[in-house]
Order: structure tokens, then sequence, then C-alpha cells
């Protein structure tokens, strides 16, 4: 499962979604809202995508991870829309037999999304609204 | 730009990314394209500047991400 949603991330349901009865490990990463930056508090994000093309590049990236590694699923969600402090922005889980492929796996899933995925995001202080300064996107 | 979407007539019947990049700027100086470090995108994929666009081609610019 690869998407971009709108919707509340639900850690629980992804455990579920990714389990599997022939897996001994599941790994996964989740990305929250941090409270602050380098230099000030922040209240929340608003996250902006090129929904289209984040989905083609996420299937990208699912066929990649099931080429290199011997895994049984993998999920990767991004959330969309202003999301609060402590509230989850990503989730990339991995279920494989034993952890190693797995612990791979997951880890190269959310850095090609960071350096693939057409997403912004602008913060949210007390002294206003402003974009993050993102890097080049990596064909 | 009140809008996500820009729908530009070029008299060209081909155009590079190379020269719609030039044409971008020129004509729509509000879209602050001197300021931003942006690629193109053609059909959802990141395409080299000399590449020629067809009619109908969904042309997306892409500044710098920053998902995660």
């Amino acid at each position: 499962m690869i998407l971009t949603t709108k919707d509340t991330i639900d850690q629980t349901k992804i455990f579920d979604q990714v389990k599997d009865d022939s897996c001994g490990a599941i790994v996964s990463f989740t990305g929250l809202v941090r409270d602050h930056n380098s230099k000030e508090k922040v209240e929340g994000i608003f996250y902006e995508a090129y929904d289209e093309m984040v989905e083609e590049i996420l299937k990208n990236i699912e066929k990649e991870v099931f080429n290199n590694w011997n895994i049984k699923k993998f999920i990767a969600v991004h959330r969309t829309g202003y999301l609060q402090v402590g509230e989850i922005s990503v989730m990339v889980a991995v279920s494989s037999e034993h952890r190693k492929e797995a612990f791979e796996a997951c880890s190269y899933g959310i850095e090609n999304i960071k350096k693939r995925c057409p997403i912004w995001k602008k913060e949210k202080t007390q002294f206003g609204n402003e974009w993050i300064e993102g890097v080049k996107i990596n064909e | 730009m009140e809008s996500d979407n820009l729908l530009i007539s070029i008299h060209d019947t081909s155009i590079s990314l190379k020269e719609l990049r030039k044409y971008l700027k020129e004509l729509y100086p509000s879209l602050g394209l001197n300021e931003i470090n942006f690629v193109f995108a053609v059909n959802k994929v990141i395409c080299n500047e000399d590449m020629n666009v067809k009619p109908l081609d969904e042309i997306a610019i892409i500044p710098p991400i920053s998902g995660g």
C-alpha cells in the first residue's frame, strides 16, 4: 500500500496490514511534526504534495525495494494538509522473514521518499507561516 | 498566483523545456522563477531540459522538496 492521504495515519492499522504470519520482523519509520525548528517554536506544518506524481514515485520505490530485498510487505503513506505538533506526517513499514532485510528496506524507503517525492512543507510559527527551504529533487 | 494551474498558449509546434524556462521567466515574472532552483516534470517524470514538450503534456515546476 502506497499513497498520500489527508486522513490521520493510524499506526496500529498499518502494523496490522504489514504483519504476515510468514514474517518474524516488522520495521517501521514514523515521521512526526516537531514542536520547534532551529530558531523558534513550531505550532504545526502544512504539507502540500503533487499527489499523482508522488504516487508514481512511491510505486517505483516499492518496486525497487521488492527487487533488492527479500521482504513480504511494504507500506508507505505520506500525509498532506495541516498537521499539528505530534501528528504523524509519514510512515514506512516493512515485514520480512528476518530483521536485516526489513531494516534495510525501510531505511531505503524513507530516504528515497525524502529525496524523490514532490512534497513541500510550510511551518506555522508565532511569527507567521514560512515555506521550508528544501533540497533539489533527485531523479 | 491564485491557481495551481496555468494554461499557456505557445505558437511554436515544438518547444524545449530550456526554451519554456526562458519563456516563463520573461512572461510570468510574478512566478518568481528567477529566485528558485526548480526542475521540470513532464507527465510526472523529471526531465532533462533538452527535451521537447508536446501539446497536452502536463508540465510541472518542481521547486526544492521538503517532504518527510
